[in-house]
């Protein structure tokens, strides 16, 4: 096992997942997928040079990762005319990404933070018109439905099972039984949100279910495959698992009551910030 | 399994041991018997010729002897002492281990347990492979010899799997046994993390602090023979790449022990002069460039390090934390590797506990050289603490002779005051005194 | 009205919380004085024209002393003094020793004069008056201030890794 295995890994686990939306939304789903990833390994190879650092490590399929998840997290927004047209979009996020989160810290492995969740974060606050658009991909819409509503301006959105949540999952396994990523994780962000979807659930007329939490916008998708990202997770078992539950708990609280209708990335940015001390505990509870 | 002894034909017998360096006995041209005493140092353990033959030169580090043609292995020439621990080092008796670290000390103490190592997990070490080839009876023997002699009541044979079926049929001669087999883990073998697998128990220090005994096959294997036989510790059995062992005289040159260093040699094939020699196993050993030393007690296996063992090139670590569930002490070995110049934070993370075993680098998927490193980090640490120990000695030292100084000082004019209101003859004697001082200063 | 009480429940909170996790952790118990004299290698040697480690740092905790006076510390001791003391660091005024140095009586020369006992630092040479001495290596700090006493010059300086 290699770190490129490691990565291209993690790209195929998505395949399924992608392949099924672009049946639903069309090749511009793959399209945005791969521009991303070649637009990362390009700020890389720059970032790199500049830094006065080795080429090598520009093939380690850490980047195309990054560049494939952001593309796989970011709404499609092909309709958009200039100024706002989605390649602009792209590179501001690869920028961001790449060039401020990575390797401004240090490179692959010094990061603080998820590179494509503060590229999302960061387009999302800084273009807050193009991201607000239909979100086919990640099912935002819906969020967005009952943002509305609950701001008094639209109906209850209806909506149920969506079988892409299945995919992602399925993928996650099969990363999970190569070994590749935690569990703890990913079962910790999943429990914690349908939890805490549930309490408010009980509270509150207007709160989504906690069956429409799970199938609607990031969390899955996120639970798998950005939460599991092990260069800004935790790496002690309890950590791991407060790490997962402060996601959850974070994502759905956002998603109720903040002023933006997803929070995963926001609330991965949010949870990142505490690993280092997340991890100084896990380790004290062991010894 | 193919044991073979070599006849040597020139011996390099190092001096060096554990702490200690032995003092040379013999001089240079002078004849010797097999089992003769060469060396000694009275915190160390003796060096008996394993041969007989002339010494060729005697240094400091190295004594050399020619061996004669017809000689062979003889038990030592020397009257067995009855103190136990005495005659131990009198038999000249290392741990066999890897870290010849001297029997006498180790076995100090009142132990309760004796755990006897048969977990042989590096590759490609295959000392214990052997010798229960060739003589599966003498490490038991040597294990009730040393119990007897402690008092120990409890004995625990912690084997690998593939050694419990033959320890488990020559249990019924020793009833009270146990025979002890932990799951496969890496470096299960190493003494803490085998004592914790067999009890729970916690070492902070050396197992014999805690009354356990933790002793390799191959030591006792040699209390055996020395204490049956009256051989003393000249010989032991080397691993030779994957499939072949020695009995060999220490201080058998490395050469003589590797066959195809010939075939080398004579095809001057410029890939196998590029290889180095490999002494120990692949993780806690150490590769060395000079081949031409003599066979050490704590030498348990010769390889050559070519290209297939070889590391890959290191890539950043991505904090993938597959190290830490595989670490057998429970560390976080990406922790460690983060924050390895760094020596506080090692120690929170609890670096004094890792054996070093390397199995964070079997599972990481960059490469990185974790456990070199941490033995690196190790080493720094153990300077800086016996730096800062005897900082903190002298500060202390020097703050109680500043205390005698001032009080001898105070003494010195409460004196002179009592001198004062005395008689005038003390007076008298007191200026005399002072005159007499003041000359001697001019 | 309703904002300003929230963000004053807000502090209360946080204050509380931090006021508590502060009494958790250990104090600093150790003052100024104490932590520039633990940055001190403690070989007692007075090449900084102090007459030890102790008063030395006394001088610098008062101000009345460089940072770059001890050669045994080396450039790093001066970096851990001018951040503890808040100062700019200079280069060392004298050489750093290369190495730890131990010193060693020639014990054949020795005439029991004690007058290294008087001289040593941390009492690391044991003798009587018209006895040989010998060094207690463990201690000694490799000061040199033994040498120039000796009326016969038989202490020398070896290297500790020797010793």
């Amino acid at each position: 096992m290699t770190l490129r295995n490691t990565m291209l890994s993690v790209v195929a686990a998505t395949l399924p997942a992608l392949a099924w939306l672009s049946l639903q939304h069309g090749w511009i789903v793959l399209i945005q997928c791969l521009t991303c990833a070649l637009l990362c390994v390009a700020v890389e190879a720059l970032a790199l040079r500049w830094r006065g650092r080795s080429l090598q490590s520009v093939f380690d399929g850490s980047a195309a990762l990054c560049g494939w998840l952001l593309g796989a997290a970011l709404p499609l927004t092909l309709p958009i005319a200039w100024p706002w047209s989605p390649l602009w979009l792209w590179l501001t996020g690869a920028l961001v990404a790449i060039g401020l989160v990575k390797q401004l810290y240090g490179g692959l492995g010094h990061n603080v933070f998820n590179p494509a969740m503060v590229a999302y974060a960061f387009l999302l606050l800084a273009f807050p018109q193009p991201m607000a658009q239909a979100d086919a991909l990640s099912g935002a819409s819906v969020l967005d439905l009952s943002l509305q509503h609950r701001l008094g301006a639209a109906p209850w959105p209806e909506f149920g099972f969506d079988p892409v949540i299945v995919l992602w999952s399925l993928g996650g396994a099969w990363l999970w039984w190569r070994g590749i990523l935690s569990w703890r994780l990913a079962v910790g962000v999943l429990a914690s949100a349908l939890l805490v979807a549930t309490v408010v659930a009980l509270f509150s007329e207007q709160a989504l279910s906690p069956w429409q939490h799970l199938n609607a916008g990031a969390l899955v998708f996120g639970a798998w495959f950005i939460a599991t990202d092990p260069v800004t997770a935790p790496s002690s078992r309890s950590a791991q698992w407060a790490f997962g539950a402060i996601v959850g708990a974070m994502t759905v609280v956002i998603r109720s009551w903040g002023a933006y209708p997803e929070g995963f990335a926001f609330a991965i940015v949010f949870a990142n910030a505490m690993v280092p001390l997340l991890d100084r505990w896990g380790l004290r509870w062991r010894a | 399994m193919l044991v073979t002894t070599r006849q040597p034909t020139q011996l390099h017998i190092a001096l060096q041991q554990y702490a200690t360096r032995a003092l040379p006995q013999v001089q240079a041209h002078q004849h010797i018997a097999s089992g003769q005493c060469l060396a000694d140092h009275p915190n160390g353990v003796p060096v008996y010729a394993p041969r007989a033959g002339r010494v060729r030169s005697v240094s400091a580090q190295c004594i050399t002897i020619d061996v004669d043609t017809d000689s062979h292995e003889a038990p030592a020439l020397v009257e067995p002492h009855d103190h136990f621990l005495e005659r131990v080092r009198q038999g000249a008796m290392v741990g066999l281990g890897g870290a010849a670290f001297p029997a006498h000390h180790k076995w100090r103490g009142t132990p309760h347990t004796l755990v006897i190592n048969a977990m042989e997990c590096e590759a490609p070490i295959h000392c214990d492979r052997a010798l229960l080839s060739i003589r599966p009876d003498s490490p038991l023997r040597g294990g009730e010899i040393l119990a007897e002699a402690l008092g120990i009541a409890r004995c625990v044979i912690a084997a690998k799997a593939d050694f419990a079926p033959i320890f488990q049929s020559m249990l019924p001669r020793v009833p009270s046994w146990e025979l002890f087999t932990p799951a496969p883990h890496r470096g299960i073998g190493a003494e803490r993390t085998l004592l914790r697998a067999l009890d729970g128990a916690t070492l902070h220090g050396p197992a014999s602090e805690q009354g356990y005994i933790v002793a390799n096959l191959g030591t006792l294997d040699a209390l055996a023979r020395w204490w049956d036989h009256g051989f003393a510790l000249t010989h032991r059995l080397v691993s030779v790449g994957n499939e072949q062992a020695y009995w060999a005289a220490l201080g058998t040159p490395l050469p003589d022990l590797l066959p195809d260093t010939q075939d080398a040699q004579n095809t001057e094939n410029a890939a196998a002069h590029s290889r180095t020699l490999r002494v120990g196993g692949l993780l806690s050993g150490t590769l060395s460039t000079e081949h031409h030393r003599g066979l050490q007690a704590q030498d348990n296996s010769l390889s050559w390090d070519d290209a297939s063992t070889a590391p890959l090139p290191a890539e950043p670590c991505i904090r993938c934390a597959r190290c830490a569930p595989v670490c057998p002490e429970g560390l976080l070995p990406q922790q460690l590797h983060w924050y390895q110049h760094q020596s506080e934070a090692l120690v929170a993370l609890g670096i004094d506990a890792c054996t070093t075993c390397g199995a964070c680098d079997s599972v990481c998927p960059s490469h990185i050289p974790l456990a070199a490193q941490f033995m690196r980090a190790k080493k720094t640490l153990r300077t800086q603490r016996s730096i800062d120990a005897m900082a903190e000695r002298a500060q202390a030292r020097f703050a109680v002779r500043n205390a005698r100084q001032t009080r001898r000082a105070e003494q010195a004019v409460e004196r002179r005051a009592q001198h004062r209101q005395g008689d005038k003859r003390q007076d008298a004697i007191a200026a005399a005194l002072a005159k007499r001082r003041q000359r001697k200063a001019s | 009205m309703a904002a300003a009480l929230a963000l004053a429940a807000l502090m209360a909170v946080a204050g509380t919380v931090l006021a508590l996790l502060a009494r958790r952790w250990p104090e600093d118990t150790q003052t100024l004085l104490a932590r520039v004299d633990a940055a001190l290698p403690q070989t007692q040697c007075a090449q900084c024209g102090f007459p030890g480690c102790r008063p030395y740092a006394e001088a610098l905790v008062q101000g009345d002393a460089a940072v770059n006076l001890c050669p045994p510390g080396g450039e790093a001791t001066v970096q851990v003094l001018a951040e503890l003391l808040g100062v700019a660091a200079q280069p060392l005024a004298q050489c750093a020793p290369t190495e730890p140095m131990k010193a060693l009586i020639i014990e054949a020369d020795c005439i029991g004069c004690t007058l290294c006992i008087l001289a040593c630092p941390v009492d690391a040479i044991m003798g009587a008056t018209k006895h040989m001495h010998t060094v207690l290596l463990d201690e000694c700090t490799g000061c040199e201030l033994c040498i120039a006493p000796c009326p016969v010059d038989c202490i020398e300086l070896v290297p500790a890794r020797l010793c």
